[in-house]
Formats: C-alpha cells, sequence, structure tokens
C-alpha cells in the first residue's frame, strides 16, 4: 500500500515506539500513584517523555508540558480555561473543528465574541493584517493554526511572532495549534512568544494514537476544566495549582506516552530541520506532478517550485471529472493508497476556498513517505484523469 | 521481632514531576536515599517522598539549590 494520509495520522512509525508501547503494557504500574519500581518505572517514563517534548517545543518549563489525550483536548484545556465569560478571541478561517466547536460553545453559552481573520479564495492564504486588525482592546485569546490541516499553507515564524506581538500589546493570549506541524519542523514556542501550544502526538511526531498535550509557557493562567484525581494533595478541595497535575486530572496514558517519548528521542537523533527538507521535498514533487495533470491545487504554491517557500506537507487538489469522494475512493480500491477526501474538518477553510459543496482530496506526507510514493500517487492520478476525458 | 523504627530526613513535593527531578538529581549528586510513599505524618503534598537518613540533609539541600522545588522538609521515625 501507499499510505499519504499522515495529517489524519501516522501509520509507520520507527520500531522503537511499539518495542515502548509493548515494554510498557508489559511492565508499567500507575504514575503517580506508588513507589513500587513498576510504579516508579511509569513515572521516570512519562517524566522523560515530558522533558523531550519541552526541549523539542521550545517550552521553558518542563512540568508546564501537559499531556492530554489528543489536540482536541489540548486546545479544549486551552480555550476554555483562558476565555472569560463575555470575553473576546480572535481565530482564522484555517482553524480546525477542535478549535471551532469549543469557541462556537463559548459563543452560545457564555456571549463570547468571535472574530475571524479571512483566507483567500483558492490559495487559502491568511489575511495577516485582517487578523492585526481585529486583535485589540478587550481580546482575551488569539487561536492560529500554525499550518492549515487542508491546504497546507504554514505561518512563518515571523507571522507567528508578530501575532505574539499584537496579542501581548492587547493583553491576549497566543494559542497555537500545532497538530500539523509538532515534529514535522522546528518550534521554538518561547522565542516565538507563543503563550499555549497544542500538539498532537500521533501525527509528524509519530507517537500512538491517544497522545497529545498543551506546552504552556511560564505565568500563563489556564483555569482546570477537567478536574479529578492527581495523586497529590488529596485532602484539597480544588485542583493542584502546581503543574503538571493543575492541568492533568486521572490516570495518564502512560503506555502511550511511553510510546511517544520514544518517538521524540528517535526524532530528535534524526533532527526536525531534517524532517522538515524530506517533507519539502516530497510536496514540491507532488504540486509539480499534480500540475502537470492539469489537478486544481488548493494552496499557495509559487508559479517556479525551485524558489524557496515554505509548507507543511499536505496538498488539497481536486482532479476534473471526478468528484472528491470518488477519485478517494478510487484511489483506495484500485492503487491501494490512502487519502482523505471530504471536508477535513475544516468548515471555514473550505467555504474560503470554494470547496464546501465539492470538497477536496488530501495527500500528506511523513518521513516515512518516499519519492516512489508519490510517483505511485502521480501515475494513479493520470490514469484516472484520462478516464474523466 | 518487632519492627525497627529508623530516623530519617523526609522530603515532600507539590507535584511527581519535582519528585521525579529531585530522584535524578539526588542520584546524581549521590544523596543516598529513595523515593518512598509520603508519610502519612506529613499527610498533604505529593504521594513521592524522598526519604533519606538525617546526615543527608544538608547535601539534599545543597543538591535542590535552584534545580527542583520540595514542599518541606520533616525530621521522622519510619
Amino acid at each position: 500500500m501507499v499510505y499519504l494520509n499522515c495529517a489524519a495520522t501516522a501509520r509507520d512509525r520507527p520500531a522503537c515506539v511499539r518495542e515502548a508501547v509493548v515494554h510498557a503494557l508489559d511492565e508499567f504500574g500507575s504514575c503517580g500513584r506508588g513507589t513500587h519500581a513498576s510504579e516508579l518505572d511509569a513515572a521516570r517514563s512519562i517524566g522523560a517523555a515530558r522533558c523531550s517534548l519541552a526541549e523539542l517545543l521550545g517550552c521553558e518549563q518542563t512540568e508546564r508540558v501537559v499531556f492530554a489525550a489528543n489536540a482536541t483536548e489540548a486546545l479544549n484545556m486551552a480555550i476554555l480555561g483562558t476565555v472569560p465569560p463575555r470575553g473576546r478571541v480572535v481565530a482564522t478561517d484555517w482553524d480546525h473543528n477542535s478549535v471551532l466547536r469549543p469557541l462556537y460553545r463559548l459563543r452560545d453559552e457564555q456571549g463570547v465574541r468571535v472574530d475571524f481573520a479571512a483566507a483567500a479564495p483558492k490559495t487559502g492564504v491568511l489575511d495577516l493584517e485582517g487578523l492585526f486588525g481585529s486583535i485589540g482592546r478587550g481580546c482575551d485569546l488569539v487561536v492560529v493554526s500554525h499550518a492549515s490541516n487542508l491546504t497546507g499553507n504554514v505561518l512563518s515564524d515571523e507571522g507567528i511572532a508578530r501575532i505574539a506581538q499584537k496579542a501581548h500589546a492587547a493583553g491576549a493570549l497566543l494559542l497555537v495549534d500545532a497538530a500539523q506541524t509538532a515534529g514535522e519542523r522546528p518550534i521554538d514556542m518561547s522565542s516565538l512568544g507563543v503563550d499555549l501550544l497544542a500538539f498532537t502526538g500521533h501525527k509528524a511526531l509519530m507517537g500512538p494514537q491517544g497522545t497529545g498535550g498543551l506546552a504552556v509557557a511560564p505565568g500563563v493562567e489556564v483555569r482546570a476544566v477537567i478536574r479529578g484525581g492527581t495523586g497529590v494533595r488529596s485532602f484539597d478541595e480544588g485542583q493542584p495549582e502546581a503543574y503538571p497535575e493543575h492541568l492533568e486530572a486521572g490516570t495518564l496514558n502512560g503506555h502511550g506516552i511511553a510510546g511517544l517519548g520514544a518517538a521524540v528521542l528517535w526524532l530528535s537523533k534524526i533532527g526536525l530541520i531534517r524532517v522538515h527538507e524530506h517533507a519539502m521535498k516530497l510536496t514540491r514533487r507532488f504540486v509539480a506532478g499534480a500540475r502537470e495533470l492539469g489537478a486544481t491545487l488548493y494552496g499557495d504554491f509559487p508559479a517556479d517550485l525551485s524558489q524557496d517557500f515554505d509548507h507543511a506537507p499536505v496538498v488539497a487538489l481536486n482532479l476534473a471529472g471526478w468528484s472528491s469522494s470518488s477519485l478517494a475512493d478510487a484511489l483506495a480500491r484500485r492503487y491501494d493508497i490512502a487519502v482523505r477526501a471530504g471536508a477535513h474538518c475544516a468548515p471555514r477553510m473550505h467555504r474560503a476556498l470554494g470547496t464546501e459543496k465539492t470538497g477536496a482530496v488530501r495527500f500528506s506526507f511523513g518521513w516515512f513517505t518516499t519519492e516512489e510514493d508519490v510517483d505511485c500517487a502521480l501515475s494513479a492520478l493520470g490514469e484516472l484523469a484520462k478516464e474523466a476525458r | 521481632m518487632p519492627r525497627v523504627r529508623k530516623r530519617r530526613c523526609v522530603a515532600s513535593f507539590d507535584s511527581t514531576h519535582e519528585a521525579l527531578a529531585a530522584e535524578s538529581i539526588c542520584r546524581a549528586e549521590h544523596v543516598a536515599g529513595r523515593l518512598i510513599p509520603t508519610p502519612v505524618e506529613i499527610r498533604a503534598d505529593c504521594g513521592l517522598a524522598w526519604s533519606m537518613p538525617p546526615e543527608e540533609r544538608g547535601r539534599f539541600e545543597d543538591a535542590a539549590s535552584g534545580r527542583f522545588t520540595y514542599a518541606g522538609l520533616f525530621d521522622l521515625e519510619l
């Protein structure tokens, strides 16, 4: 098979991830719930994963890397834990439903005002000046996606730093959804001025599903939405103030986090610059081939693909004569190629692109994707394009 | 045979993260001791505590300086 759905989840992982999960399943007790060797092993494994992630993401205080089940849970924690009733949030058309639905809930239930920065038709380029214009006094939170999960368009480091400056000048926090970028490229939340960064463990980080988290900058206060046992301060009625327990109620996914920790160490040895270069090479190759086939591409790609540009390894397209769902189905059934059709949990992005009714087919690449995989997909698309004529 | 109690110096922590950081640094600095369930006499704080011979107290405090935070130090007979 050819797996080109890495933006949904990593299918291929380093062997060390599986080994770490199996070891954890065989050996671990519960982190923070005892001092038997099995329990301390679990706690040390989770602590080591926390340290590795703090370093990878540029989170200044290790204990402020808080584990969650996925980026969605982390985004809910951040949004619901920082925006007050009748507060104000600025978000963007790039945002995934993991951001949009918590915001719509706050809008409907607590009178929170939500403004969106627009994305351009066809290219999906974000209107940064419009975003800056929306950030003003009274704004509590600015939420941006580091990369669109549909177009693969990415915010530059300079862009994020400018957004952070504007947000902080207005007294707002900046939350970055790094679901598509954590593990795919270097991120230094500290130098960029990011207050809250949500990540998932099972995409570019190549850990198991059911892992992810929220990195919180020093001094940033997040109210605990989920409350419960922590193994700490059991006689207190409130959630402990100390991190990470402040935001980690209940038994953690120690087995999954063991795998995530192994994946992060493995990626750190490879180096994220190398990972990103590989992703860009595949993206360039695929976009060039898809253009030759006459596919309609959605995203911000230069006319000359040899020039310097940045993109997440995500490309969405449609092919004349095919609906997005039929095309994805044909790729799966006839060529054993996995891609993602449909709306991609990105309704505002589809509306902006004008693909609300048609959807699009998303191809996404990871560290284990090869140039042969890309060529195989292009060859299949070429045959399917001919059938439509 | 009756249980023999020993004098121990016990450090408590506000979080499991800090207890693990203390363990790691104490091992590196060769501060004798180990993680134990937090004694009931301390009652609050984290479920993990660092138990050490009383004579290690000074070395523990030196090791902690600026590197990890503990909530309290208690002289107990365990």
